[in-house]
């Protein structure tokens, strides 16, 4: 009985934090499709979407008007980041390493604002439920809701509405786009705005279920990376079912290894899953 | 070559030997005066950035302070006192070359070190090779175990002593039935064996330990494994925002209804406590946070002390930050013993080590505003630390005092003989 709720466990809060992953990697996905380039500083949109929401709950006394604000203030930043990189688009490397410059930058500014010690923020509601013995609070549910329902947005944004054709006909061929008067940069700015706001979004969100620190965003980076690079760069469904699977391997290993096997284990079965891609790719 | 000759030539000699031995003299002289009025150079090994930061914040203004109140009183033995220091990043390999750098490049004739365990460990090969005597803070018991060597001092206390000081004590009070969870690493490694060890020796159980890797986000699937029918006990080994993280979810998932939650020194360093999940949390630290919770004899050098490193009464600084009084005494008490041990042992250059060393060893030190922490005595045989601790608990959103313990408290078989 114990076992079945270890693993029911494992499957319900991996299946939750799944979500939130899907959601951050689905920010990275936008911005890789349209620029071509592995945004570094992701993470630290992340972190400051959840700082954002620490200042407007300590400005307002409330939490949720910061669920509309963060994203909008770090879509703007992803915005300058973009128009930083616009002139080296196609030099990969370059822009790589502005994004990296950027990240540093951002994660300096959080040091100098909010120094170094952890901030925590409190759940929005206390209210929870049993989950097979354990407290789990209502708010990881509607984590949970709203990052499933933005993802299916985003994929109605960029399936079926016009912009979304905007976006997908630049990243398709940005030069034939702007010989047809597609207004490509500004185009690219709005996607790198919409990523930045995704990460913006993962990090109000996440805001009141983890410790704030600066390097919050360097910490969650690689998982989310690895999740790109397992879903397929560009490839945002993909991705999102990456998320479920991986954190809900984490959470499963997690119940039953020491940390250090349970990670081994879970990196282990992602780098078997790219070799297993890339050997059915070609 | 006749006797005139040979005259002659002894009484240019002499003349010869008389001039050298005066340029001897005067450049000795000079020397001499050089070496009283030059400054002695104080290296602090400094976590500026990274996972102990919210550490290096208060250590490099303990030692600033340090530092200003010395040179303002004349200095050490007339010689003003300069405090070089570099950022190890939390990292034990750019720690260790930092600590080369404040040898070799900026001069340290003597280097306050850092609170990482793993940086410290990784510089005291560097302060064995050029022979400087070092002062890490970093709480790994090999530190003045099997790692340690002459020039190694750590006054504050380590790993061990924390355990040997407090086990019986959780156990009277918290119960016997103990669930670890510990940061995957060496000092929560360290600290597990120490603890544990102990409650075992005594009778206690260990009903499990469940390991956690540094910057864990979900504590949900390790609080999960809890065995809260079996356990009287919550022991957490970790810090800063993996603590914080711990025991937030802790509370969520109710095990501080079900269970007593006891945390190590680093459990509420540096962090707010006035949330409902740090409610009846209860901890071990070297120093109480609130002046109010300081003993009577120490209180008005404390409060000098703080005024002067830029602290409040209750534990807090310039815009909210919240010291980590388990350690931030430290760099202050450790300049002021090197100016005591230079003072007493006539120490003028780093050909004079060994006289410091001699100093220092087996020497006891009362409360006062240069050891505000309290008395505390440093071990001949491996060169630690003892001083007292305490036991505090979060009640109404405050750290309050229940239990202080004395120095010999923490006293341990020594790994080590120097």
């Amino acid at each position: 009985m114990e076992l079945i709720s270890q693993i029911s466990f494992g499957l319900f809060n991996g299946a939750v934090w799944g979500s939130v992953l899907a959601l951050l990697s689905s920010g990275l996905n936008v911005v890789f499709g349209l620029m071509g380039t592995v945004n570094v500083a992701h993470g630290s949109f992340y972190m400051i979407g959840a700082f954002t929401s620490l200042v407007v709950f300590k400005g307002l006394g409330t939490f949720w008007p910061s669920l509309a604000i963060s994203p909008l203030v770090v879509g703007l930043l992803a915005v300058l980041v973009g128009a930083i990189i616009r002139p080296v688009r196609g030099k990969t490397l370059v822009a790589v390493m502005i994004t990296f410059g950027a990240m540093l930058t951002l994660q300096g500014s959080a040091l100098i604002i909010w120094g170094s010690r952890p901030r925590r923020l409190p759940l929005p509601f206390m209210e929870s439920f049993s989950v097979f013995g354990s407290g789990y609070s209502y708010y990881r549910l509607l984590v949970a809701a709203i990052s499933g329902l933005v993802l299916l947005s985003l994929w109605f944004l960029l399936r079926r509405s016009s912009l979304g054709v905007l976006l997908r006909a630049t990243r398709a061929d940005s030069q034939l786009s702007q010989s047809i008067g597609i207004p490509v940069q500004k185009v690219n700015l709005i996607g790198f705005g919409l990523g930045g706001s995704l990460a913006g979004l993962s990090g109000s969100l996440m805001a009141p279920l983890v410790s704030l620190t600066p390097d919050m965003g360097l910490r969650i980076f690689a998982t989310v990376f690895l999740i790109v690079i397992l879903g397929g760069l560009g490839r945002i469904w993909r991705a999102a079912l990456v998320a479920f699977v991986f954190a809900a391997t984490r959470s499963l290993t997690t119940a039953f290894l020491d940390p250090t096997k349970g990670l081994i284990l879970t990196f282990s079965i992602a780098i078997l899953a790219i070799l297993f891609e890339s050997g059915t790719g070609e | 070559m006749n006797n005139w000759d040979r005259d002659r030539h002894t009484r240019r000699s002499f003349l010869k030997g008389l001039l050298g031995t005066g340029i001897g003299l005067l450049t000795g002289s000079f020397s001499l005066q050089a070496s009283a009025a030059s400054p002695i150079t104080v290296g602090l090994q400094v976590e500026l950035t990274g996972g102990l930061s919210t550490y290096g914040h208060w250590h490099l203004k303990s030692a600033r302070a340090a530092a200003k109140k010395i040179n303002s009183e004349g200095g050490i033995a007339g010689r003003k006192v300069k405090l070089v220091h570099e950022d190890t990043e939390t990292d034990p390999a750019t720690g260790s070359r930092k600590m080369r750098r404040l040898v070799l490049k900026r001069g340290a004739d003597v280097v306050l070190g850092s609170q990482h365990s793993g940086v410290c460990l990784a510089s005291i090969p560097v302060s064995r090779r050029f022979s400087v005597p070092y002062f890490p803070i970093g709480e790994a018991t090999q530190i003045t175990g099997n790692r340690g060597h002459k020039y190694v001092f750590r006054t504050n206390y380590s790993v061990e002593a924390h355990a040997q000081s407090g086990y019986s004590w959780v156990m009277e009070n918290l119960g016997t039935n103990w669930s670890v969870i510990y940061a995957n690493y060496a000092m929560g490694q360290s600290a597990l064996k120490e603890w544990s060890s102990r409650l075992q020796v005594a009778g206690g159980n260990l009903v499990q330990s469940i390991a956690v890797p540094q910057g864990t986000d979900d504590f949900g699937p390790y609080l999960q494994k809890v065995d809260s029918d079996e356990s009287d006990l919550l022991f957490i080994i970790l810090y800063g925002p993996d603590a914080l993280g711990c025991v937030r979810r802790a509370e969520e998932m109710g095990l501080n209804n079900e269970l007593e939650i006891f945390g190590n020194t680093g459990s509420v360093e540096a962090l707010g406590v006035d949330f409902p999940g740090a409610e009846g949390l209860w901890s071990v630290t070297n120093y109480p946070r609130r002046l109010e919770e300081i003993p009577d004899k120490l209180k008005s050098f404390n409060r000098e002390f703080r005024e002067r490193v830029g602290l409040k009464s209750d534990g807090s600084g310039p815009g909210g930050s919240i010291v980590d009084a388990s350690h931030f005494w430290v760099p202050w008490e450790n300049l002021h013993l090197i100016k005591m041990a230079i003072e007493s042992s006539g120490w003028r250059e780093k050909k004079d080590h060994p006289r410091l060393i001699k100093q220092l060893e087996g020497i006891s030190l009362e409360g006062s505003l240069e050891h505000p922490q309290g008395e505390k005595y440093i071990r001949q045989m491996d060169h630690q630390g003892f001083h007292a601790q305490y036991i505090q608990r979060v009640e109404d959103g405050t750290l309050r005092i229940k239990k202080r313990l004395a120095p010999a408290s923490g006293e341990y078989e020594p790994h080590s003989s120097l």
